[in-house]
């Protein structure tokens, strides 16, 4: 069954449809909520459920002719954003980045060689990050992030340049101290 | 320097090697996710049930009055507000409202037309400030009044994804529809994309219409703006705002209230 199809399926209410389409859409979308939301588990997990739910309940309202993919990614972007507002006094910078080096202790390998890479992509501010994890995990053009952001493509354009900029002289940085 | 290409695959290496651990919940979150839907469709028939068994005043009244015949309920209505305004001219407004409100029940049903399925609901008679009344659909909406203007939101608050949804109605004690209009629609050429240009209407009111739409998207804002003659040397401002998705559905409603919106003599003594 392709996309369109599945979407007509769920909206005559079937919800076999449904799960597949969470089995499509799921990976990703988590990953995106994960580092959106700092790797907090708890807010991750709701802002995806959420959004699942959000979606059935709202699946009437989305439009056919229009892709279906930076609808959804609108929805859970704003659940992140809601769920994080309504925690807003929680995470601040320095509690990531000292989360991260105590994570370090404890995680596999695997992770030392991103790890301040990771640290460096969520320093960067919260309106230069949503775009670039949308560009780079989803592998958004930038058009349809300013559809997702609701913001204007040159908006969007220059807080991409921004942010890639802060990781590329990160990185730089960091090759030219090994 | 870094090769540029190396840069976006570093990025993307980063994010991927960090969410890898997160995809482990999916079963998990799919139970949370069955469970509520589950419990919504429950809840939702359980109170379906309730309202049929027990004695819901408003359910009840709803299905026999309707079958009965709306059009003889909605023309009498409307025959009773007419007479009404040309034989109590001398009353105050409060009592002017109030004698209406004794002629026939605060309660009517209408059917609506609304995303292409009719629907049926009750509207109640809304005892504005300003000097009109108006039919609100209180199911989904409610009449608040702020810095002194009247506003009709939606009874349970919009998720802060969708823009603004309302319906606002201000009088101008000194102002004429015509130059009134003008002013809004250079106002609303400075924050919406499209204005259309003011256009003379006779529904759902007759004055004159300003119309704005800001972009093309399911959420672009989108604003009708009425002005009517408060038939004295005034104008009524009614803006209406909602989003291009919502066209038929706050928007079909905003209209059918606005129908039967009236202008009564609220300061004749």
């Amino acid at each position: 069954m392709n996309e369109a199809d599945l979407i007509n399926q769920i909206k005559n209410g079937n919800n076999n449809a449904f799960r597949e389409l969470y089995d499509l859409y799921f990976d990703y979308a988590i990953r995106v909520a994960t580092v959106v939301m700092h790797n907090n588990a708890t807010y991750v997990a709701d802002a995806v459920q959420e959004t699942f739910i959000r979606v059935y309940q709202n699946i009437h309202l989305y439009q056919a002719e229009r892709p279906f993919k930076p609808w959804f990614y609108q929805i859970l972007i704003n659940e992140c954003n809601r769920i994080l507002k309504r925690n807003s006094k929680v995470i601040s910078v320095g509690e990531i980045i000292e989360r991260r080096r105590s994570d370090l202790e404890f995680e596999n390998h695997r992770f030392v060689e991103y790890e301040d890479l990771y640290t460096a992509i969520q320093g960067l501010e919260q309106h230069n990050r949503i775009p670039i994890i949308l560009k780079y995990l989803i592998g958004f053009k930038e058009q349809e992030i300013a559809e997702i952001l609701s913001k204007n493509v040159n908006t969007i354009k220059s807080r991409l340049f921004k942010g890639r900029q802060k990781l590329k002289r990160f990185l730089e940085a960091k090759e030219e101290a090994n | 320097m870094m090769e540029e290409k190396n840069v976006d695959q570093e990025i993307k290496a980063s994010m991927l090697k960090h969410t890898d651990t997160s995809i482990n919940n999916k079963e998990e979150i799919w139970k949370q996710i069955e469970t509520k839907l589950a419990l919504h469709k429950e809840n939702s028939n359980t109170k379906t049930e309730e309202n049929n068994m027990n004695d819901q005043p408003r359910m009840n009244r709803k299905t026999p009055k309707l079958r009965k015949g709306k059009g003889w309920l909605t023309g009498t209505i409307a025959a009773v507000v007419l007479l009404g305004i040309f034989t109590t001219a001398t009353d105050t407004g409060q009592a002017f409202v109030n004698n209406i409100k004794e002629y026939f029940a605060p309660q009517k049903q209408v059917v609506e037309e609304i995303e292409g399925m009719p629907e049926e609901t009750e509207v109640s008679l809304q005892e504005g400030k300003a000097g009109y009344i108006i039919y609100i659909d209180e199911e989904r909406y409610k009449l608040v009044e702020e810095d002194g203007i009247d506003q009709i939101v939606t009874k349970e608050p919009l998720d802060e994804r969708y823009p603004e949804v309302s319906m606002t109605i201000t009088q101008v004690a000194d102002k004429a529809p015509a130059e009134l209009a003008e002013e809004i629609y250079t106002k609303l050429k400075k924050s919406y994309e499209t204005v259309k240009e003011i256009t003379a209407v006779k529904d759902p009111v007759e004055g004159l219409l300003v119309s704005a739409i800001d972009g093309n998207q399911w959420n672009s804002p989108v604003t009708n703006v009425y002005l009517l003659s408060n038939e004295k040397e005034g104008s009524f401002i009614i803006q209406q705002k909602y989003f291009l998705e919502a066209a038929e559905g706050h928007g079909a409603r905003f209209h059918h209230m606005l129908k039967e919106f009236k202008v009564v003599e609220a300061d004749e003594e």
